[in-house]
């Protein structure tokens, strides 16, 4: 079970990305402001972060620099509606873990947040080691 | 008589001045003869000269009855004296006479001479004049002679320079007379309209050639009206029935009344221009609509994945309920078919390249395709035929893509014939324009003219809901023009052989080939 962040100007859509997630056992927080976002982040511990490209006030790789500066260890997958190579690299400098085009199918993301979280586990058996 | 006067003196100056008047005669005669000699022409001189005779004459006539008194005095004969004496002064008398008859008739003789001198001068100025008139005149005659060589040249040097102007342009140029026939017509004219001799086409009324008449009618209206015409777009007709369109400016011949005598024009051939604009028009329609389209499939992604996410959601909860579970089954198909709408929308505004570009083998990719496709248009009874050139040089092309593309084009075919047909499949190169060209072509139902203009427009489809999306040559469009080249249609086709193979509509794949020398 993991702590997820889903951040995501619609509301519908964050929504249903904490159902799908919630499904799977994990504690999902769905958020639709990046602030709050934000502030959540600075008090409790996340292990991933569901976060939009396109946001309301900011972009989705803005808020990850922000996560990450609260949180260095903190996963990312990144969902957008606008797939071009330039917001692949950007998010994927930024240190997102995965990109998902929109729209996103149940079983694509469940697959996508196994499969990051796995990693992410693998990573840190490796830095115990 | 004189007795008291000595008589001597007088007889010696007699005597003497008789000898001495002799020898002056003879002198004179002398030198008459002389000046007679040196211009015997001259009548003055013949004149002097018998004058001098004369003169001779009396002399001695005189001279000698002076002497012989003198002599025959002194030695005492005056007898004899006295019977000469009346001999010798009759003689003297007529001698004098004829000096006296000859010098009056000088004064005459000189001013016959003189105004004869005069009229001789005055016809020498005369035959001068005349003389420098007729120089004058030959020198005018020379020069006139020069002035029409040199304009004889410089028209012959204007004629020239209009004449391969007349023959050399690529447009068309050509008169007409009063009754509006062409009167005479260039080389490019005739070629353009498709004839073989300039006669075929000299005669002919103009608004023959024209192949819309309300135009001919304007064009006529306006060069009457106005006098000119300019950058006026018509079609003429060629001799075979095709149209050539042309964009004409001309001018009106007319006469001292104004009235429409003929017209002289210069008609540039457009056809060429229009494809290529017509092409660029659908090029930024494309690109457009794209953008539009782009912008819409953005904004129906993001409900449509909540839609496509709940549903998913929902088939979970209700997989124990069949009818339910089978709604949202439904439910979420359709809205699968929506996603793949969208994605193909945004492929085909996209340009981006997502694969590879490889060096491939036209040949192959058709026939990796036609493996693939080729069953289920047998089943349809539908035949492929191969008509490939050998030796092909391979294109820079995604073979993912490409691919896509022929997949769509058979399909389409499929689509157009239904059942029972041909596909005729053609590969080519044209190696002077270095462009590989793939024809598919299929002998079906054929395009509307009403439609052919539209089929590449996205969402244009003439086939029924459901077998459709209208996004197939929209994207095939997209992905030919991301490789540099063009699809283009012809329905019916243009190219003799694929008459002759039976085809109906022909869709032409043109690729450009980048030889060696392009890529270093």
């Amino acid at each position: 079970m993991a702590t997820i962040l889903v951040l995501d100007d619609v509301s519908a859509s964050g929504v249903m990305v904490q159902r799908i997630l919630s499904r799977k056992g994990h504690l999902v927080h769905a958020f639709f402001d990046e602030d709050e976002a934000l502030r959540f982040a600075k008090s409790e511990e996340v292990d991933l972060a569901v976060l939009d490209m396109k946001l309301r006030k900011m972009e989705g790789v803005e808020v990850l620099a922000e996560l990450r500066k609260l949180q260095p260890t903190i996963r990312c997958i990144m969902l957008t509606g606008y797939p071009t190579a330039d917001s692949v690299e950007r998010a994927l400098g930024q240190g997102a873990a995965a990109y998902c085009v929109k729209p996103v199918e149940k079983q694509e993301l469940e697959e996508t947040v196994a499969a990051v979280l796995a990693d992410g586990a693998a990573q840190a058996d490796l830095l115990l080691r | 008589m004189n007795q008291g006067l000595p008589l001597l003196p007088l007889y010696l100056v007699d005597f003497f001045g008789a000898g001495l008047m002799i020898v002056l005669s003879l002198l004179a005669v002398r030198q008459a003869r002389r000046l007679t000699r040196l211009d015997p022409e001259s009548v003055l001189w013949a004149y002097l000269f018998w004058l001098s005779i004369a003169m001779v004459a009396f002399a001695l006539s005189r001279s000698v009855g002076h002497i012989l008194r003198f002599v025959l005095v002194l030695t005492g004969f005056p007898s004899v004296w006295q019977t000469l004496a009346p001999y010798s002064g009759g003689f003297n008398s007529l001698a004098f006479a004829a000096v006296a008859a000859l010098t009056f008739s000088f004064y005459n003789m000189h001013r016959v001479f003189a105004r004869i001198r005069e009229d001789a001068d005055k016809l020498a100025a005369a035959h001068r004049e005349l003389g420098n008139a007729h120089a004058d005149l030959h020198k005018l005659n020379q020069h006139l002679e020069d002035r029409v060589t040199v304009r004889t040249l410089e028209l012959t040097l204007s004629e020239q320079k209009f004449r391969r102007l007349f023959e050399g342009s690529k447009d068309m140029i050509f008169f007409c007379d009063t009754t509006g026939r062409v009167s005479d017509i260039n080389d490019s004219g005739v070629e353009l309209l498709g004839y073989e001799h300039r006669r075929e086409v000299v005669g002919k009324p103009l608004a023959t050639l024209f192949a819309d008449e309300e135009k001919w009618s304007q064009y006529y209206c306006k060069l009457n009206s106005v006098g000119h015409i300019m950058d006026f777009e018509v079609e003429f007709l060629r001799r075979d029935g095709s149209r050539l369109y042309m964009m004409i400016t001309a001018s009106a011949i007319l006469d001292a009344n104004r009235n429409l005598q003929g017209c002289e024009a210069i008609a540039k051939d457009m056809t060429r221009f229009r494809e290529v604009t017509e092409r660029l028009i659908q090029s930024e329609n494309m690109a457009s609509v794209g953008q539009l389209a782009a912008g819409v499939a953005h904004e129906i992604n993001t409900p449509l994945g909540i839609i496509l996410g709940y549903t998913q959601l929902l088939k979970e909860d209700f997989e124990q309920q069949p009818e339910v579970f089978d709604t949202l089954q439904i439910v979420e198909k359709q809205t699968k078919i929506c996603k793949r709408i969208v994605a193909d929308l945004l492929k085909f505004s996209r340009h981006t390249t997502s694969g590879e570009m490889t060096s491939s083998s036209v040949n192959h990719c058709i026939e990796e395709v036609l493996s693939v496709v080729e069953h289920s248009l047998n089943m349809d009874h539908i035949y492929v035929q191969r008509e490939f050139a050998d030796n092909l040089p391979e294109v820079v092309v995604d073979r993912e893509r490409m691919r896509q593309v022929l997949v769509n084009m058979f399909t389409n075919a499929h689509h157009a014939i239904g059942a029972e047909g041909i596909v005729g499949v053609w590969s080519r190169y044209n190696e002077s324009c270095r462009e590989m060209e793939i024809i598919i072509g299929d002998t079906g139902s054929g395009i509307e003219p009403t439609v052919i203009g539209r089929i590449f427009d996205p969402f244009f489809t003439t086939k029924g809901v459901g077998t459709g999306t209208g996004l197939g040559l929209s994207v095939s469009f997209g992905i030919i023009k991301d490789f540099g080249g063009r699809i283009e249609v012809q329905s019916p086709p243009r190219d003799p052989e694929l008459v002759e193979a039976g085809m109906h509509t022909a869709f032409h794949i043109v690729l450009p080939v980048e030889t060696a020398g392009d890529t270093g």
